[in-house]
């Protein structure tokens, strides 16, 4: 009975709320879903909130007249969040948390409740070198996928490059067939680190009860950086921290 | 063929002694472009980690929750609260009017009841609060903390930027770059139109005298393929040294500087390659001797002319000619008794009729003027251009001469190292004596350049005789199969089969089922009964004996008769479908042409394919497109320099107030060659302030081989870096 009345009121009578998402940052997409949900409450992001391009954004502050909510990172792999009044929380706070919090579930998302933020917390930093370690593996493994080595002068050249970059020799089909068994062999390191990447990005092992379903979202391996970059390999981790 | 040593760079000399003679001009040598894949930088990682998000602290969250989880909430839970609250205060009211002497005790009992009781009653109010207060407080401190964090990333985004541009100065993008052979010996062309060929003179004769290497061009093409290159070098401002053939055949002098003996093995050379079905033997002796016996009374200089003269007295066709003066036709008159003359008759005739067609071209006048002949001596550039005027037989015969002359005039030549000698119409000769030519070339430290306009006959034996072997267009198949026979096959993976299985199948079942029953029943059922009994009773007070008894009997009898009837239908339907599809992919080892003959048939007019076993990077495909060339060498002085107005004779060595003789404007004139509009009077005009040599911005904008895409599986060669720019029919990239 308890517990029903708790699930009708999701905040509990606290004025903040605290959120994970599928994906391992705070990224362009997920700021516009915050920033849209916001918006349509007549919610606007602060002036001062500009974040250099290639860094990740660690807080996100909005305000509506006099109220301010403020958006704090606290894990990444997945994005752990916490939203709370700057002030003292009236309605209009209330109201825009609960949207945020519909927002984000509806997203893919889910609540954290108070008693598992700390846990919450622990996890993403051990996922934190996990990461790393994924994001290391892609990019060791990248130069076999863009480059070729030449054996008898030890220079490297484009992939697609018949001719040697240093001693100018012209790859023979012995030199192609190991570039493309060596390039097979880190694609599948790289797939492999890449899927280790999606899981830790959208959560998987978080929480017994989410992800439920796998998300739509590229909140995998492949993030785009906050400035809407391309994605690609080398954007595995966000250009900034993440 | 100019016998003065080669200029010499004085300085790039000392600098440069360990290198072979001749080297220095090859640092400025270029064929034409070819067009490079782009060079990506090895990705590196970076080593540094970034920096992680701060430790945070979030257990007061979990003590909150857990004394918000003990508070029951509702409103019943907090009437009853508050109910409690009243009853234990209102007690603790009430008890301070007891009498008795520890009521205070009771009353102090009952007011810590009631404290216990607001304090309950007021936690649920108050948690939220507080949480509120403490979330504040711990968010602060995060964020504190998260600045810290930002200002350490700031700077490890920076230095990973470095890093990355550090990486990306690596980074080439496609381009254009020049290329040439690396052998420094002879190399042999073959096929092309004249429009390729000239573009491909132009670019590697061009940049051999911008490099300072003199250079001889014979051009026996008869297609006017040396033209744009003599314009070209006169707006450069070298030397040149033009002659049309047969012209100016006296400026020339080809006879000029030989021995008897020498004339006598050009004429007979000559005459006997002439008449190729005839067997070499003791004729070409003969003839030889005989030349060299006549050539040997006359005085210099001697000319074709003079010659053909001194062979009809020889043969006493006639009296002493205008031509020769008296001692020489003494001389010849004494030179062969009467038996001999009867023994040499047939080849007298024979080598008169020859001689008397090349005094035929021979234009009429005095010999090589000391002017020309030291124009020719210090000329960069030295042009023999056979002209496509003379006929068809004269012709023949005069280019055998130039080719005698050339080999004996090499034969007698000191070394001339970094100079450079161009046959153009190679076609013609026989290959002994090409062999021959090219062994006294590399004795003498020329570079020997053949152009061949098709492969075949002689120029088949002679492929791979030197050092680099270049194709240009061959459009006749079975000449480019002989190209890509000789460049070679490798093996390489083919698709060579696709299979798509597909596989439909669909079933119905429909199965339907009718069941009658019909069951009569009849049953006949008889019964008889019969019962009796009796009572005694025997009494001994108050009822006396007696008895009772009763008897029955019955019988019955039933018949029925019962049928029942049923009928059942059934219809069952089934249906089954299935697809299936399968694909699968053959590859197949095969040992295949590297290019393909289709590929040289499509190749584009000035594109080549450059074969060359001292390069490792061999074959490459080249353009010697002049867009190209005016586009990538825009860092070279502009042309527009020379006016004739300004009457420099460094300039034009020959003739600096009239063209090269012989040569003829190009009619069409090629886009970026030295040639340009020519005003009346035949200066070059100046260009307009400012203007420069036009920049190629996108190497696809110029008729040059296109760029395919970069295979990530396979292999394609040569054409993954440049393609025909006629596409081939299939859409497979040719080589492949």
């Amino acid at each position: 009975m308890r517990k029903n009345r708790r699930k009708a009121r999701p905040w509990v009578g606290r004025s903040y709320l605290h959120l994970v998402f599928p994906a391992p940052a705070l990224d362009a997409r997920n700021l516009r879903l915050l920033d849209d949900t916001l918006g349509d409450l007549g919610w606007s992001v602060s002036s001062d909130q500009q974040t250099p391009a290639g860094q990740p954004v660690l807080t996100r502050r909005w305000t509506q007249g006099e109220n301010a909510l403020v958006l704090i990172v606290l894990g990444w792999y997945p994005l752990l969040v916490t939203i709370g009044a700057e002030g003292r929380a009236n309605g209009r706070v209330r109201q825009a948390e609960r949207r945020i919090a519909e927002a984000v579930v509806a997203a893919g998302g889910r609540e954290v409740a108070d008693r598992e933020l700390e846990e919450a917390v622990t996890r993403c930093r051990e996922r934190w070198p996990e990461a790393l370690a994924a994001r290391r593996v892609i990019e060791e493994h990248s130069k076999w996928l863009e480059c070729r080595l030449c054996r008898a002068c030890g220079a490297w050249s484009a992939y697609g490059a018949l001719h040697c970059r240093g001693c100018a020799r012209r790859f023979a089909p012995e030199d192609d067939a190991e570039r493309d068994e060596q390039g097979r062999a880190a694609a599948a390191a790289t797939a492999e680190a890449e899927q280790r990447l999606a899981e830790l990005g959208r959560g998987e092992g978080m929480f017994p009860d989410w992800p439920t379903v796998a998300p739509e979202a590229p909140g995998g391996a492949v993030v785009p950086s906050a400035e809407a970059g391309t994605p690609s390999i080398r954007n595995a981790l966000p250009k900034g921290n993440v | 063929m100019n016998t003065e040593p080669a200029p010499q760079h004085g300085s790039e000399r000392s600098e440069d002694e360990h290198r072979r003679p001749g080297e220095e001009y090859r640092a400025g040598e270029r064929w034409g472009w070819e067009l490079r894949a782009p060079e990506v930088a090895l990705p590196v990682p970076f080593d540094e980690e970034p920096p992680a998000l701060p430790e945070v602290k979030a257990s007061w969250t979990q003590r909150l929750a857990g004394r918000r989880d003990r508070t029951v909430q509702g409103w019943t839970a907090h009437v009853r609260r508050f109910l409690s609250l009243g009853l234990t205060g209102a007690a603790t009211v009430a008890s301070t009017s007891l009498p008795w002497g520890f009521a205070p005790w009771i009353t102090a009992g009952l007011g810590s009841l009631t404290a216990l009781s607001a304090y309950f009653a007021a936690r649920p109010l108050v948690l939220p609060w507080w949480g509120d207060v403490r979330y504040r407080r711990w968010r602060d401190g995060v964020l504190a903390q998260q600045e810290a964090v930002a200002e350490q990333t700031r700077q490890w985004a920076a230095r990973r930027d470095a890093f990355e541009n550090e990486l990306l100065r690596q980074e080439r993008p496609e381009r254009w770059e020049p290329l040439r052979p690396a052998t420094s010996h002879r190399v042999d062309v073959y096929g092309g139109e004249p429009r390729g060929l000239e573009a491909l003179l132009l670019s590697v004769a061009g940049s051999l005298l911008d490099s300072g290497a003199p250079v001889t061009v014979v051009d026996l093409s008869q297609d006017g393929i040396c033209h744009a290159l003599v314009h070209r070098s006169v707006n450069r401002r070298h030397r040149v040294f033009a002659a049309s053939l047969p012209e100016d055949m006296a400026e020339v002098g080809l006879l000029h500087g030989l021995t008897p003996e020498d004339i006598g093995g050009v004429v007979s050379e000559s005459v006997h390659l002439m008449e190729r079905e005839r067997t070499a033997g003791g004729d070409k002796t003969l003839d030889a001797t005989l030349i060299e016996q006549v050539a040997a009374c006359l005085a210099p200089p001697v000319s074709f002319r003079r010659l053909y003269l001194a062979v009809r007295c020889v043969a006493q066709q006639e009296g002493r000619p205008e031509g020769l003066t008296e001692a020489e036709y003494e001389r010849l008159e004494e030179l062969l008794g009467e038996n001999a003359r009867r023994v040499g008759e047939g080849r007298l005739f024979r080598l008169t009729a020859a001689l008397q067609r090349l005094a035929g071209l021979e234009p009429a006048g005095e010999g090589r003027s000391r002017d020309a002949a030291h124009a020719a001596a210090t000329a960069a550039l030295q042009v023999w251009d056979l002209s496509d005027r003379v006929g068809e037989l004269g012709g023949e015969l005069l280019a055998q001469v130039v080719l005698q002359v050339l080999i004996h005039r090499l034969r007698h030549a000191d070394q001339q190292p970094g100079r450079v000698l161009m046959l153009l119409g190679a076609d013609r000769f026989r290959r002994p004596h090409l062999e021959r030519l090219d062994q006294l070339a590399r004795r003498r430290g020329v570079r020997l350049v053949l152009f061949f306009r098709h492969l075949r006959e002689d120029a088949v034996e002679l492929l791979g005789g030197g050092e680099a072997v270049m194709f240009m267009r061959l459009g006749n198949a079975k000449e480019a199969e002989h190209a890509a026979n000789f460049i070679g096959k490798d093996h390489r993976l083919v698709l060579s089969q696709f299979t798509v299985q597909h596989s439909s199948s669909m079933s119905t079942t429909v199965s339907t089922s009718t069941t009658e029953s019909v069951s009569d029943q009849d049953s006949v059922t008889k019964g008889r009964q019969w019962s009796w009994n009796r009572n005694y009773h025997y009494g001994a007070l108050i009822d006396f004996p007696h008895d009772s008894g009763s008897r029955s009997r019955g019988k019955q009898e039933s018949t029925t008769v019962s049928r029942s009837m049923s009928t059942s239908t059934g219809e069952s339907r089934s249906e089954q479908q299935g697809t299936s599809e399968s694909r699968s992919v053959g590859y197949q080892r095969v040992y295949e042409y590297s290019v393909e003959p289709r590929f040289l048939q499509s190749l584009s007019p000035t594109a080549f394919v450059l074969v060359d076993p001292r390069d490792p990077g061999s074959p490459r495909l080249g353009d010697a497109s002049p867009e190209l060339d005016a586009g990538l060498r825009s860092m070279a002085p502009s042309p527009w320099e020379w006016s004739a107005e300004r009457g420099d004779p460094a300039v034009h060595a020959w003739a600096p107030d009239r063209p090269p003789p012989g040569l003829r404007p190009p009619t069409s004139p090629t886009p970026g060659a030295a040639v340009g509009p020519t005003p009346p009077g035949g200066a070059v005009a100046e260009p307009p302030q400012g203007a420069a040599p036009q920049q190629v911005t996108a190497p696809r904008q110029v008729t040059a081989p296109q760029q395919a895409t970069a295979p990530q599986q396979g292999r394609v060669r040569p054409t993954a870096e440049h393609g025909p720019a006629q596409a081939p029919p299939t859409s497979s990239a040719p080589g492949e």
